[in-house]
């Protein structure tokens, strides 16, 4: 077939160069917390203009596979999602590496990585017109029931007080409201402050929230920042393999979630993982206790944010419209290196797509290896370090993150104050992953419900189309499921209860 | 001999340095840009103002000798860029990408709260434009303006348009329309380029108002029904003008490059010209007309008569969408 001949053409030495380097590229810039897939490839589109059309993609896309893999670290190390993908990643991810069991962490989103992104890469390669129509299935009403099912999630997440969750997720819709409305172009809640026209900036944010209270714990508890037991040394290479096999049903679930949003233009890698961690959260055993320190969790997370990388190509290469948000980049790449967008694309550029696919998968694969050994280093490097040196270093990554973004003092300042209210709410109890999530659904939300209404009320009909599609119904259905299965449970499992103690009393 | 040989190499080097110094103090404006330079944009890098910059940066280095940097900073349209720009430098490294009419429209219909006001906005260099189109999916019911007038006509209201934001080009071009033809529509607000023609695609909306650079990259799956330009364009011979159809209109959206207030004339003369020269580059003027984008060139101090007429042409509009609120 057409893929196989190509396939041979990208392992020319120069295109091995670029992806090789691409990769560690990336895996370097999503480690750093703040610095997104986004960021990267903006900051790095530049320099393919003096590169053919399929080494800048080359370059892009494994910038992009690598700095998705690359977040794992600093989520899973210092609770900082190195990018926004990896929001997910550090509810399981830091809790096992405070633990003990980072190296053993870091080896499981490894291989879950690779076997995400190949998945993607696979799907975008052989399903891209079934999967571009996936794309189109999504309208405001669904775009509004899918950041509906993601909020489900804070219930799982506050497990024990859920009151507690739930006023941290409306704190966190709350500021999402902040800025220039959308829909109505109205300013909320700015008092008249640039620095919040453009609303609370989500990466500053998410690093004030998630990583400044370990920064302050760092300095303000005695012991070591992560538990060392005696085998933390050891690789775990052996063991995170024989984990990630033993939940097959997990990896398969999320690369498909992973797959299916990264296809839906602008959810991204963020709202994939946190789908697919709330249905593995959901199908797992009780005894595996998600949010805190289940492997399940970070398998999840990583392979389904790596899958939206190729499946997020989709209606990048098919539609014109970026899947995920750094595919937006890569598509501005695209048409400034004049590379005609379409259908035809496969076709007429069978050569680009292509050599581009191959050499994805080839970057893919050669992760294993580099993210294994990496991931080792990095580990005993975090391990070693005596606090003195670790807690400012990594208040001055937080610091240059929130401001390298954009170039702003403002995002500093958002970040620490952020920061110091999380940490403040962590002290009576709260969970702060739910102001995240209510922060990266928020718009979504909000968005969908508003253009529904409009275009709702123009047809006569407000309530009947938020319901009038396959996809909303079973939404819609899946959220109930979510919030009205535990609970009826839990009902039932107390009434249970109460009737043995009634027995035991009656006794 | 060698110690005194390495003494005087030192002195001057020493000199040289602070010569060089010097001069290069004294001579900075002449040799414009001496070091990267940065220009900052309020949307995302992959919509029509992303990529609007992008043609000029991949030249830039070649023609100028430094480095483009483009610093994407999308939020509350375009104004969360726009509201940064009275703080910037005005050395000429620090630039911003207007977008009219939008810097125009908003600060009049969101007052106070638009984070800018007119006076912060300093076009030196027009350098491109695109006319905005109705558009409607390959798919859709109508295949001509009349037959989407006709819809509209038959029950008003009921037909949805899309465009991007409220109060920016897209919202303009649909108030224009909808005056032009005295029909009711639907107006839905979408947060950018792709999110409008995603809703277009996916069945969400009717119609679109939306730029012609979409129809060059969408051409497989979106029919443009009609063009608000003077005249048709050669990238689309067969569209016809909102004005051969009977409906006079024209709206497009432009950008310049701005720089802070407060800069000196002669330095919005320099950048001015710098930027021409790039924009004047063949590659990009062609890579930017098969891109759907119309280039025009108005450059310093000829942009502020320019400026002027977008404010007098669009302030009675801004201040009817401000009203419709």
């Amino acid at each position: 077939m057409d893929f196989l001949s190509f396939a041979f053409d990208t392992f020319t030495l120069s295109n091995v160069v670029i992806a090789m380097i691409g990769l560690l590229l990336g895996i370097v810039i999503g480690a750093l917390p703040g610095l997104s897939s986004t960021f990267a490839l903006a900051v790095m589109l530049p320099l393919t203009f003096t590169m053919d059309a399929t080494s800048a993609l080359l370059f892009l896309g494994t910038i992009y596979m690598g700095s998705t893999y690359g977040g794992c670290f600093a989520a899973i190390l210092v609770n900082t999602p190195g990018t926004p993908q990896s929001i997910t990643t550090t509810f399981d991810g830091y809790p096992m590496a405070k633990r003990g069991e980072g190296g053993f962490a870091l080896s499981i989103a490894c291989f879950s990585s690779v076997i995400g992104g190949i998945f993607g890469i696979i799907a975008f390669l052989f399903l891209a017109p079934q999967l571009a129509k996936i794309a189109l299935l999504f309208r405001p009403p669904e775009y509004f029931w899918l950041a509906m099912l993601g909020l489900t999630i804070i219930a799982s997440l506050s497990e024990g007080n859920m009151i507690k969750g739930m006023i941290a997720g409306f704190i966190g819709l709350f500021l999402s409201q902040i800025g220039v409305s959308v829909v109505s172009g109205d300013a909320r809640f700015t008092f008249e402050q640039t620095a919040l026209i453009g609303g609370i900036p989500f990466i500053p944010a998410t690093i004030g929230l998630l990583c400044l209270p370990v920064v302050i714990d760092l300095l303000s508890e005695p012991g070591h920042h992560l538990a060392s037991p005696p085998d933390a040394r050891k690789g775990q290479f052996g063991r995170a393999a024989r984990e990630v096999w033993s939940q097959k049903f997990n990896v398969v679930r999320s690369s498909i979630i992973g797959t299916v949003i990264g296809v839906i233009p602008a959810a991204g890698g963020a709202v994939a993982s946190l789908v697919s961690y709330s249905e593995a959260s959901r199908a797992a055993p009780k005894e595996r206790k998600f949010g805190k320190g289940e492997p399940g969790g970070v398998i999840a997370s990583e392979t389904a944010n790596n899958a939206t990388v190729g499946s997020g190509l989709v209606p990048t290469f098919v539609l014109g419209i970026p899947g995920t948000p750094p595919d937006a980049v890569i598509l501005a790449a695209m048409l400034v290196h004049g590379v005609q967008i379409g259908p035809k694309l496969f076709t007429e550029h069978g050569d680009v797509v292509y050599t581009f696919v191959a050499g994805m998968l080839f970057a893919t694969v050669m992760m294993l290896p580099v993210g294994l050994v990496l991931g080792r280093y990095i580990y005993l490097l975090v391990m070693n370090t005596p606090k003195t040196i670790l807690a400012p270093t990594v208040a001055l990554m937080t610091l240059i993150g929130a401001f390298a973004i954009q170039n702003s003092y403002h995002d500093v300042v958002i970040m620490l104050v952020l920061g110091f209210f999380g940490w403040s709410l962590t002290r009576f109890g709260f969970p702060v992953a739910p102001i995240v999530l209510g922060l990266l659904l928020g718009p979504i939300a909000e968005q969908g419900f508003a253009q529904s209404v409009m275009i709702g009320r123009a047809k006569g009909d407000i309530i009947g189309y938020f319901f009038n599609s396959t996809i909303s119904v079973l939404l819609v259905a899946s959220i109930l499921a979510a919030v009205i299965v535990p609970t009826l449970l839990r009902a039932i499992g107390k009434r249970r209860y109460a009737s043995i103690q009634g027995v035991q009393v009656g006794k | 001999m060698t110690s005194v040989f390495k003494h005087t190499t030192a002195i001057g080097a020493a000199l040289g340095v602070a010569l060089g110094f010097g001069l290069s103090i004294a001579h900075a404006e002449e040799t414009y840009p001496s070091k990267p330079v940065e220009l900052v944009v309020g949307f995302g890098p992959g919509g029509p103002s992303g990529i609007a910059a992008r043609f000029m940066q991949k030249r830039f280095e070649a023609v100028t000798g430094q480095e483009l940097v483009i610093i994407n900073k999308p939020g509350a349209g375009g104004a969360k860029a726009w509201s940064q720009i009275n703080q910037d430098a005005t050395d000429g490294y620090h630039l911003t990408l207007l977008n009219f009419p939008h810097t125009v429209l908003q600060p009049i219909a969101r007052g106070a709260n638009a984070g800018y006001t007119d006076d912060d906005i300093h076009p030196v260099l027009f350098y491109t434009s695109v006319p905005q189109v109705i558009a409607v999916t390959k798919d859709s019911p109508f295949t001509s303006f009349e037959e989407l007038l006709a819809a509209m006509k038959a029950s008003p209201g009921t037909i949805t348009i899309a465009g991007t934001g409220v109060g920016g080009s897209n919202h303009s071009a649909f108030y224009k329309f909808t005056e032009a033809t005295d029909v009711e529509a639907a107006y839905i607000p979408f947060k950018d380029t792709s999110s409008t023609i995603t809703a277009l695609k996916s069945g969400a909306v009717d119609a679109a108002w939306t730029f012609t650079t979409q129809g060059v990259r969408d051409g497989d799956t979106i029919r443009m029904l009609a063009i608000a330009a003077e005249e048709r364009m050669p990238l689309f011979p067969d569209l016809p003008t909102m004005t051969e159809l009977g409906y006079p209109m024209i709206d497009k959206a432009w950008w310049s490059i701005g720089v802070p207030p407060g800069t000196s004339d002669k330095l919005r003369e320099m950048v001015s010209a710098t930027f021409a020269k790039v924009v004047g580059d063949e590659t990009v003027a062609a890579e930017m007309e098969t891109g759907g984008y119309a280039p025009i060139l108005v450059p310093f101090p000829d942009s502020k008569e320019f400026k002027a007429g977008i404010l007098a042409d669009y302030t009675a509009i801004g201040e009817a969408l401000a009203a419709m609120k």
